[in-house]
């Protein structure tokens, strides 16, 4: 018969929180510079984005608004290669006019270069290069759900941890296999002990979507404070 | 089958892309999302570069039922803006005679279409008074069009009816009898769904007797029935007669619902979907199809249309990005419209055989992603699989006994 938890998943945020944001971190992953809870994503809304700087360079965030054409530009931009307006209006699947009006205001406020007529760039700060991003869903049950999510996080996160308590650890044995193959980690975590223990390590992969990662992130930034 | 595209807002150059692909056959044009004189300079341009194009304008007269509707440009067509905020007691013959009249007049004035759509209202049963006051307007949409308009072009009644009604048989059957009688060229007909979302199963009995509904009207009578939001349903209904489908590219131009005039709030993005053909689901880019990917079946859900190679070339998760509204909206296009043709040409006892099938190939490959640790959003599928060959088992009994 399974145990009964007698606490509830906000009860466990809450605590996990704490954790999250100690001066150590976590046991095996570390401290994190900026903590987010529940960060608007364009693959849902995880319980906890982590992020760490892969080193002691000041990162200078933009103030960016988390619009999904800002996030595909600035996706598309890098600092070396100019790419035409007719190409930005091709691969971001967006009109002409809300292309050029985004673009002029990225111009205006220095987050990309004009590199010619209708010809563009990226800065030279590569703000993906500089972080590395972990997402954190808490689970009590429901452990397809946690996975399934897990799985759509991958999207825009270097690391996606599935955070169960220790009693619900046994129930992703079976899910070994799909853990491995996503490089999706388990650790459990029992908010009355505050220990936190990885079970499953997670395999770092840069994250499929550049764009995602952008959007996810300025949204963090521009709609809520760090915790 | 001609698949027909739903127009409403953000159609930028969809219609016109899918009409130069040949996926789609028409357009049904949307007044809520179009002021009047964009919307006759559109159905121009498209008469002009696509000759046999059907062109079709719902009048969305259902929406003047609504009070405090979200209904945007509608306001700016005469039809509508004379008559907004209807109670039932409007609908006196006189009141009939004048809605429908102004409908058919600025139809009339759009010299491009190519039918007619009679005004129509909402209701929820075959015997309540919402169905008599539809069933009125038809009519009177009927002799106006005969004494009034000569016949100058087709006209199609419009009938937009709750999927709840359609659980009442005996009620089906008596209104049937009523519009089978009617000289008429066909019908324009839409399901009002309970919910929008992506979801929203319908229930089996309800589906089972839409689809003897349409039967009936097409086989039975000759009638054209044309199913607006029709989306993934398009094949099967067109199994048991429809003459064209229409689906549109937002989640509220799939599924016909009137939430889409009623006040609401800020929609979040909508997750990206890859419309899979052998799957008979829009299954989400991240992570449903790049985990089918992450297992080598890739080609197994794949629809086989020009704009895959985007998720093959970049892999799904990848290729995500690239995906655009208007991609997504091509490809879906294409992928109903090829299953649909897949069956067009079968003699009428096999369609809905063939149909059948797909969906039980459909539920085969389900189950084996799932027996290889996939998980499905329940959005997803596979369970409206079940309710389809349902519906399907149900249509059949009631045929049989017909």
């Amino acid at each position: 018969m399974a145990t009964k938890i007698l606490y509830s998943e906000e009860e466990m945020a809450l605590a996990f929180q704490k954790k999250l944001l100690s001066k150590k971190g976590l046991p095996g992953i570390g401290p994190f510079w900026r903590v987010f809870k529940e960060v608007l994503s364009l693959s849902g809304r995880p319980d906890f984005l982590g992020i760490q700087k892969k080193n002691r360079k000041k990162v200078q965030f933009s103030n960016l608004n988390g619009s999904i054409v800002v996030s595909s530009i600035m996706a598309l931009l890098k600092p070396n290669t100019s790419k035409s307006l007719k190409t930005i209006v091709k691969n971001t699947g967006f009109s002409l006019p809300v292309v050029k009006r985004v673009l002029k205001g990225l111009v205006e406020d220095n987050h990309i270069v004009q590199a010619g007529a209708d010809m563009f760039k990226g800065t030279e700060v590569s703000l993906i290069a500089e972080m590395e991003t972990f997402v954190f869903e808490l689970k009590l049950n429901n452990t397809k759900r946690a996975i399934f999510q897990a799985q759509q996080y991958k999207s825009f996160a270097h690391h996606v941890f599935i955070i169960a308590p220790p009693s619900r650890i046994p129930n992703y044995r079976k899910f070994k296999k799909v853990l491995d193959l996503w490089g999706i980690g388990l650790a459990s975590f029992d908010p009355d002990t505050l220990s936190f223990k990885i079970e499953n390590p997670s395999v770092p992969k840069e994250p499929a979507s550049k764009q995602q990662l952008l959007y996810t992130v300025y949204n963090a930034m521009a709609q809520q404070a760090a915790l | 089958m001609p698949l027909l595209a739903q127009s409403g807002y953000g159609r930028a150059e969809k219609i016109q892309k899918g009409l130069k692909s040949g996926c789609i056959k028409g357009v049904i044009l949307s007044p809520r999302d179009e002021e009047p004189a964009k919307l006759k300079d559109f159905s121009a341009e498209l008469r002009e570069t696509y000759n046999d194009a059907l062109i079709l304008f719902d009048p969305q007269f259902y929406a003047t039922t609504v009070l405090c509707p979200r209904d945007q440009n509608l306001p700016s067509y005469d039809y509508y803006n004379n008559n907004k905020g209807l109670s039932r007691t409007k609908f006196t013959p006189q009141g009939i005679q004048r809605y429908v009249s102004e409908a058919l007049a600025f139809q009339n004035s759009v010299q491009e279409l190519s039918y007619y759509i009679s005004p129509t209202v909402i209701f929820e049963d075959f015997r309540d008074s919402w169905s008599q006051i539809s069933l009125g307007l038809a009519e009177q949409a009927i002799e106006h069009w005969s004494k009034d308009l000569s016949r100058n072009k087709p006209l199609l009644c419009s009938l937009a009816i709750s999927e709840f009604a359609f659980r009442n048989r005996e009620g089906l059957d008596e209104f049937l009898d009523a519009i089978s009688a009617w000289d008429v060229n066909g019908f324009y007909l839409l399901i009002n769904r309970n919910s929008t979302s992506s979801n929203a199963i319908f229930d089996s009995t309800a589906l089972g007797n839409i689809l003897y509904f349409i039967h009936v009207l097409s086989r039975i009578n000759n009638y054209e029935v044309f199913c607006g939001y029709s989306d993934w349903h398009s094949f099967i209904l067109e199994a048991v007669g429809a003459s064209h489908t229409a689906c549109g590219w937002f989640q509220n131009l799939k599924n016909f619902s009137m939430s889409r005039f009623l006040p609401a709030g800020r929609a979040r993005q909508p997750r990206k979907r890859y419309s899979s053909g052998p799957l008979l689901s829009s299954i989400l880019i991240n992570p449903e199809l790049e985990a089918v990917y992450s297992i080598g079946s890739l080609p197994t859900a794949l629809s086989g249309t020009s704009h895959d190679s985007i998720l093959v070339n970049h892999g799904p998760a990848a290729g995500e990005q690239f995906w655009s509204g208007e991609v997504a909206c091509l490809s879906h296009w294409e992928t109903i419209s090829s299953i649909a043709s897949s069956l067009s040409g079968q003699p009428a006892s096999k369609q809905l055989e063939l149909a059948t099938n797909k969906i039980n190939m459909a539920k085969t490959l389900f189950r084996s992603f799932q027996q290889r640790e996939i998980i499905f959003d329940p959005s997803t599928g596979p369970n409206h699989l079940d309710i389809w060959l349902q519906a399907i088992q149900n249509f059949k009994n009631s045929i049989s006994s017909f």
